[in-house]
């Protein structure tokens, strides 16, 4: 009897998940999640060694040593910016960012939207290696994304 | 099934396996939580969504998965009603497969459109049951571990489930013996 009912339950034609469904689960397994931070370590510690190296081979660069960023343990895409040519101060930039999901908002009930959270930390460091006179600036942001659900 | 420690790449083919072998049985768990289609694509995806981002590394994935669609399910349900009310759909397609037999017809029909209400009744705990273990193809033992209960808890709610849609569909078995 119970191998009856079962049988009759596998019988009955079940409603099929649509075939977008497919894009939404496996393209979000190519998203850039939290999981980028080893990459992203990488490139931060790979820009406080062109800090250094361009620190190194700056004309009256006798305080050199000042410049010389601790590679910090966090993601970071960054950007190097320099006057390698000139006496002028160095600067070097970070940025450390996450972007995390939040799953979904209905602030009006009834546009489903996509909350999304992007924490960005930029750091800038200038220093004048003549004067070994050093400025750093933190700006950390916290951004909420909404994005219109695709629902069908 | 995920033996061991693996590699975070190893980890995620076994979702994306198991993902593709239980495609229908997620959604069917999904929307048999939310009752609703759109709801329940939003629960899977949601669910994978934080699966991709984490580092746990399940002895079992099956269940693991399914457990996640399922939490998935119950907190976008849980926001849908307090959002409004909805007509509930089923898990199964509104029209039967077209019996060979013309003289079927009406009998398929109602045999269909019986054991789809019986399955709808059923508490939710029991619907979830059926779902897990006939859509899905989950073992008891999978079952217990996707639900987070103990395994003989899994096994007799299962039995009742059957034994209830036995009752409500009376009849239906004898005629399907007897075709």
């Amino acid at each position: 009897m119970t191998s009856d009912i079962e049988n009759l339950l596998r019988e009955m034609p079940l409603r099929k998940p649509p075939a977008s469904l497919d894009a939404r689960v496996l393209g979000a397994r190519a998203r850039p999640g939290r999981r980028t931070w080893p990459i992203a370590v990488a490139a931060g510690a790979l820009a406080a060694a062109a800090a250094l190296v361009i620190a190194f081979v700056l004309p009256r660069g006798t305080e050199t040593g000042a410049v010389a960023p601790g590679a910090p343990p966090a993601p970071a895409p960054v950007q190097v910016a320099s006057q390698a040519g000139q006496a002028g101060p160095v600067r070097l930039e970070q940025n450390w960012t996450e972007v995390s999901y939040e799953g979904l908002v209905a602030p009006d009930n009834e546009t489903p939207l996509r909350k999304f959270r992007r924490q960005t930390i930029e750091h800038v460091r200038w220093t004048d290696p003549s004067s070994g006179i050093r400025v750093e600036t933190t700006t950390p942001r916290d951004e909420i994304i909404l994005i219109r659900a695709d629902l069908q | 099934m995920v033996k061991g420690r693996q590699t975070e790449g190893a980890v995620r083919e076994t979702l994306e396996q198991v993902y593709r072998t239980h495609r229908q049985g997620l959604y069917t768990l999904a929307l048999s939580i939310t009752r609703c289609p759109n709801r329940a694509e939003d629960a899977v995806q949601d669910a994978f969504a934080r699966l991709w981002q984490s580092d746990a590394r399940p002895g079992d994935a099956v269940p693991y998965v399914f457990a996640a669609v399922r939490h998935a399910a119950i907190d976008l349900a849980r926001r849908a009603a307090t959002a409004g009310r909805h007509e509930p759909a089923s898990i199964f397609n509104g029209v039967p497969r077209a019996p060979a037999d013309p003289a079927a017809t009406v009998i398929d029909a109602e045999t269909h459109r019986r054991i789809r209400d019986a399955v709808e009744s059923l508490p939710q705990a029991e619907r979830e049951a059926v779902v897990l273990k006939v859509y899905g193809g989950l073992t008891f033992e999978q079952m217990a571990d996707a639900l987070g209960e103990p395994l003989p808890t899994v096994a007799s709610r299962y039995r009742r489930a059957l034994e209830t849609l036995s009752r409500r569909i009376k009849g239906i078995v004898e005629v399907s013996n007897d075709k």
